[in-house]
């Protein structure tokens, strides 16, 4: 329970996280040709990398994927793979805020500037991710702590409104007949790989332990298929698919009555916003430290090795600033290979760790 | 140094402060939009402004309506921009009211342009206006303090619980009319003169226009069909005497049965858990009365909601989803929306009531 | 014996006198009687006539022997040899008088200290439960605590700080409860803390912490006696000082300073009950002003329609933007708050009263600020003192400016990112090397069996 409540939180996040964009968006498109039976190939197989990559790790105790891998592998292969996975990382938090300033130009503030608000999401992410790991995790946790009966409360008001069209979501079921396809399972992977955080995260809970992988079999499934269903019960099988941001759109479509706030949509907003920001930060902060240790290792944390963190943080910040200029189409396709180059880069990464165990394991039973 | 940087920061965080800024009361609330069909142009587009006052224990609402005519919705907004002081401001927008010419030949164009503008709710209520949509938006009962909160109340189901208004946001209109085997519906919206409306009818769509309304007595049956626990009474005649019953519960399902050979059945179940509430003769209610007024009761309510739906059927319209409902019994996904074509029209209605009055009012 | 009086021969009196030069209230006495006589010196003003006449003067004259005279002298209770010059100058400026006799040095108490006796809490009211206050002497309130506190793994460390001021401080700590590395890193700090004057428990909490911008109290600093018991307890560290009626407390976490006193008398679910008033109150006082001005000047569509319509109503006279009124509101109410501490009790809640009512009244009929900004205004205020210790609700009451302005530059994004700024940030703080904030109730989930087990 100690430690590793830490890592149901990470998975949590990004489970939850993976209604914002382009999960239900890939699943929803698929939702005539096999996403059902993709949902639950993916959650096997997402539970399968998470208690892998899980137990590997936890053989290393207190170690980073990089003291890891140079246990093992020269150090020339280690540079281009860091940077690599940095990169993902990296990638990771941007569509994230990408997304979110898009979603919080459409909803939210339309009169204020793109640029401020991004600058805004920035600032604070440059500025928490710069924390130590273990803040990061105390700071998840308490976030999540805040905006998890907030979710649950917008989840359980969509299921019980009486206009839900069962109808709808009864009638995609009856699609479910069909071979799972490569893309929505890419796509639904997504929602199990916040364990992935673990690779630098592991460094501060050496008592971490893989336990009731079930749980998050559970969960996850259960995560996918509210993705799935709820949006296709506002919207029917076929409306569904007009609606770009299409959680977000459900979330308009509930009404409260009894609040000073009548839409569910800005509950939603702050939960979500709360989460992506939460979110950023530990991609980023993860980011940010493979690369950080990439340099040579100094003794304390001194007045270089804070230049060296901005440096990269203000690297992660200027890409996103960049990448701004893509329309929303654009977007999404950049969204959807970054769901693919995710999902190998964690196949990669299991496959290294697991190199790196057997070299540790023969070390120790020549 | 950093401290330096830090009032920087502060400083320039202040002046950017405001460059956004668009306060309260330099906007206008728009409460609704009414859209007809124009005599010019395509459409006459009217916008309900609420003027909020400083007052707030006076009672005097204060509303504005504004009226414009062009090819375009956005353009007629643009064109409306020109007329006021302040910013228009669509976010509080909360009911939508097309006139009956305009529902009675394309509602999709407008559905389109509400689901789309960004700062339009989807919790928007959409609504067919009689005789037209400005009639309605001009409407100001006495009762009203908050401009339009009448009608937000009466069409949100918030105030009043009358049973011969349905509700329709937005995002159900927008499900229904892209929903294979589903037809939309709309309430309907007749202004009586300057301060009283009257809702009690409901539009039945194809996917593109009216096609049918139903009066009062058919938009009661209607909602008890698709609504739980309508609140309503209906009648019952004993003999000579006339009795009405309140229902505490209403619980309606149906099934369709396509197994058997011959012609699908829709074979509906309607359950009432009902009080007697008024008796037009002095008679004493007894036990055995009580079971006749429940079995008079159940014969009047299959006799019409039965009448009803043919009525529908004979329309061709599908307002309850039997379309869909039929799809997720079966699995043969490419052909059972043909199927279902051919099968619609040989379609048995069936209904089966079962009204229960278990009391008979404080009084016997 | 023989050691002591060759080193006490490097001081003369002289010198002592050279020391203390221009010492008004020095008294330099020679004291004979037919036996021999003595040499009295003290600083009047800080010691006790009572103490001087009876314990040493009346018994010279009586004994009327000066070497049984100085054994007495030498084993009073309280009594000290002199080590070396320096502390020679420490004991005269603490109340001792130096008595000469036979050529030796005795440093005899006589220290008179002027204290208030136990009086009230003035800072910290609760509604039941004891209500003394610590006192400014170090002694009473050590006595304060023992008596609270009767296990013999209490400890106590004392020593000096301050060069000039030369405060008396004592650490204590439950020595089988206490986490000795913070014990350390605290004895390590005060070890090596250089300042002139230290006159409150406040100022050594500032001296004490190592960041340098810091927006939120890292120690408790109290003057109620059971809270300090209640803390060391469970095993944190406590410093008192001398001439201060206040303890601080270390190291903290968050949630501590919104534990009153009565927490513990009240039944569970009331406790439980006001501690979430609090933090709800901690809420409000952050958040509603900011709310206000995102409400009011970017995002008006959040509320539902009827209030938005109230808000514009009020706010139809106000001349200037939402922001603006807020700050203009929340600093004419600080002013109020400034101006009711610094009154004599008797006028203070005069002031309020007028200030309060009649400025707020005046301000929304003149059509200066809007209805709900009062409401908003006055909500603010009093939530903000719902916070027990005084420390975290000025923290507080200077933070809600900084949500006011995130939410004037970028309306409701701003005061989420401003909130996930501030939990992240707290977060991230460190009270003496231990986490400050974070969700302690789950790990204490995890381990609730054993420590049960343990206690039972």
């Amino acid at each position: 329970m100690n430690q590793s409540r830490y890592v149901y939180w990470m998975f949590l996040m990004n489970s939850l996280l993976n209604i914002l964009n382009f999960v239900p968006r890939e699943l929803l498109d698929a939702r005539f040709r096999g996403a059902q039976t993709s949902i639950l190939v993916a959650a096997v197989l997402g539970t399968a990398f998470l208690s892998v990559f899980t137990i590997l790790i936890a053989k290393f105790p207190g170690k980073s994927i990089q003291d890891i891998l140079e246990t093992a592998l020269p150090k020339g292969l280690i540079i281009p793979l860091i940077i690599m996975f940095a990169s993902l990382w990296c990638v990771a938090g941007l569509i994230t805020i990408l997304s979110f300033v898009d979603i919080t130009m459409r909803f939210v503030s339309p009169d204020t500037g793109p640029g401020i608000v991004i600058i805004s999401f920035l600032v604070l992410v440059c500025f928490c991710a710069r924390m130590d790991s273990l803040s990061v995790l105390y700071g998840m946790e308490m976030l999540l702590a805040i905006i998890l009966p907030l979710i649950l409360y917008a989840i359980i008001k969509a299921l019980v409104n009486p206009d839900f069209s069962w109808d709808s979501v009864l009638q995609i079921m009856t699609y479910s007949a069909h071979a799972p396809d490569l893309k929505s399972i890419a796509a639904a992977t997504f929602s199990f790989s916040g364990y992935f955080n673990l690779a630098i995260f592991n460094r501060v809970l050496p008592k971490m332990k893989m336990k009731h992988s079930w749980v998050y079999a559970v969960n996850g499934l259960a995560v996918l298929l509210l993705t799935f269903y709820v949006p296709i019960g506002y919207f029917g099988t076929i409306g569904v698919e007009k609606h770009v941001y299409t959680w977000f759109s459900t979330a308009d479509s509930i009404r409260i009555d009894t609040f000073l706030i009548e839409r569910m949509l800005f509950i939603f907003y702050f939960a979500y916003l709360t989460l992506s920001l939460v979110s950023v930060t530990v991609h980023w902060h993860v980011g940010k430290e493979l690369l950080t240790g990439l340099f040579p290792r100094k003794q304390a944390k001194n007045r270089s090795t804070g230049w060296q963190e901005l440096a990269i943080l203000g690297m992660f910040s200027g890409i996103t600033l960049i990448l701004m200029r893509l329309d929303q189409y654009q977007l999404n396709e950049f969204g959807v290979v970054f769901l693919y180059a995710r999902w190998f880069g964690e196949l990669l990464m299991i496959m290294l760790l697991c190199y790196c165990y057997a070299v540790a394991y023969r070390r120790r039973n020549p | 140094m950093r401290k330096l940087l830090l009032y920087i920061g502060v400083v320039l965080l202040c002046l950017t402060t405001g460059c956004e800024y668009k306060d309260i009361d330099r906007r206008i609330f728009v409460v609704a939009i009414g859209i007809d069909s124009g005599e010019a142009e395509d459409f006459k587009v009217s916008l309900k402004l609420a003027i909020p006052q400083g007052e707030v224990t006076k009672i005097d609402e204060k509303m504005q309506i504004i009226t414009e005519e062009s090819n375009s919705i956005s353009e007629a907004l643009r064109l409306m921009k020109s007329r006021v002081e302040k910013e228009l401001d669509y976010v509080h927008c909360k009911s939508l009211i097309i006139g009956e010419g305009l529902a009675g030949r394309d509602i999709r164009h407008v559905l389109d342009w509400a689901v789309r503008r960004r700062d339009i709710q989807l919790i928007l209520n959409f609504a067919v206006g009689r005789p037209e949509a400005l009639d309605v938006l001009k409407v100001k009962p006495p009762s009203e303090r908050i401009p339009s909160n009448s009608l937000i109340m009466a069409m949100s189901g918030q105030g009043t619980e009358s049973p011969f208004i349905a509700s329709v946001y937005s995002y159900q209109l927008m499900r229904d009319v892209y929903e294979q085997g589903k037809d939309p519906i709309l309430p309907v919206i007749e202004a009586e003169g300057e301060t009283q409306f009257r809702i009690d009818k409901i539009a039945l769509l194809d996917k593109q226009k009216v096609q049918l309304v139903l009066n009062p007595e058919e938009s009661r049956l209607f909602n008890l069909l698709t609504r739980p626990d309508l609140r309503t009474n209906f009648p019952a005649r004993v003999d000579d005497s006339e009795f009405q019953y309140y229902t505490e519960s209403s619980k309606s399902a149906y099934k369709i049965i396509s197994s058997e050979p011959g012609a699908p059945v829709v074979r509906y179940k309607i359950k009432i858990n009902g009080i007697v509430e008024e008796n037009s003769t002095q008679e004493l209610i007894t036990h055995n009365l009580l079971e006749q007024i429940s079995d008079a009761g159940e014969e009047a309510l299959e006799q019409s909601v039965e009448a009803l739906l043919e009525k529908i059927k004979k329309k061709r319209l599908d307002p309850f989803g039997w379309g869909l409902r039929y799809g997720t019994r079966h699995w043969n996904n490419e052909t059972e929306a043909e199927e279902w074509a051919a099968l619609f029209p040989v379609l048995k209605l069936e209904v089966a009531a079962d009204v229960r009055i278990k009391y008979s009012g404080l009084i016997k | 014996m023989m050691a002591e009086q060759q080193k006490a021969e490097e001081i003369s009196l002289q010198w002592i006198k050279g020391q203390l030069d221009n010492f008004a209230d020095l008294e330099d006495r020679q004291l004979t009687a037919p036996a021999g006589s003595v040499k009295l010196l003290y600083v009047k003003s800080i010691t006790d006539p009572q103490i001087i006449n009876r314990s040493i003067i009346a018994p010279f004259y009586e004994m009327n022997d000066p070497a049984a005279y100085k054994e007495y002298l030498a084993h009073y209770p309280g009594s000290e040899a002199v080590k070396d010059s320096k502390q020679v100058l420490d004991l005269m400026l603490g109340g001792y008088a130096c008595v000469e006799v036979e050529q030796r040095f005795i440093f005899f108490d006589a220290l008179k200290a002027e204290t208030s006796s136990v009086s009230q809490t003035m800072t910290e009211s609760i509604t039941q439960g004891p209500s003394d206050a610590l006192t400014e002497n170090l002694a009473v309130n050590l006595n304060l605590i023992r008596r609270r506190y009767q296990s013999a793994e209490l400890k106590m460390e004392s020593m000096l700080i301050g060069n000039i001021s030369r405060t008396k401080a004592a650490i204590l700590y439950d020595d089988s409860r206490v986490n000795h590395q913070v014990l350390d890193e605290l004895r390590e700090r005060l070890s090596t803390l250089r300042v002139d004057i230290l006159q409150a428990a406040g100022e050594l909490e500032k001296y004490i912490n190592s960041d340098k911008v810091r927006i939120f109290p890292k120690t408790i600093v109290t003057e109620r006696p059971d809270r300090v018991v209640f803390n060391l307890a469970e095993g944190k560290i406590a410093v008192m000082l001398d001439t201060t009626g206040f303890a601080i407390v270390l190291p903290v976490i968050f949630n501590d300073f919104f534990v009153a006193m009565d927490d513990k008398i009240q039944l569970p679910f009331v406790g439980r009950f006001l501690k979430l008033l609090r933090i709800l109150g901690v809420a409000m006082t952050l958040w509603l002003p900011a709310l206000y001005v995102a409400f009011t000047s970017y995002n008006p569509e959040i509320v539902r329609v009827q209030i938005a319509l109230l808000i514009a109503g009020s706010r139809a006279t106000v001349p200037y933007p939402s922001f603006v009124e807020v700050l203009i509101m929340l600093v004419m109410m600080e002013f109020l708050t400034e101006a009711s501490l610094r009154l004599p009790r008797a006028i203070g809640p005069t002031a309020t009263t007028v200030g309060g009512l009649i400025l707020g009244q005046a301000a929304t009929a003149a059509g200066l600020v809007g209805n709900i900004m009062i409401i908003l205004v006055s909500v603010v205020a009093i939530s903000n003192f719902m916070i027990p210790l005084n420390m975290m609700s000025f923290s507080i009451r200077v933070l809600k400016y900084l949500f006011v302005i995130a939410a004037a530059a970028v309306g409701l994004v701003g005061v989420v990112v401003c909130l996930v700024g501030f939990t992240m940030y707290l977060c991230s703080q460190r009270s003496f090397g231990q986490p400050y904030f974070k969700m302690f109730a789950l790990d204490r989930l995890g381990s609730s069996g054993t420590q049960k087990g343990g206690r039972s």
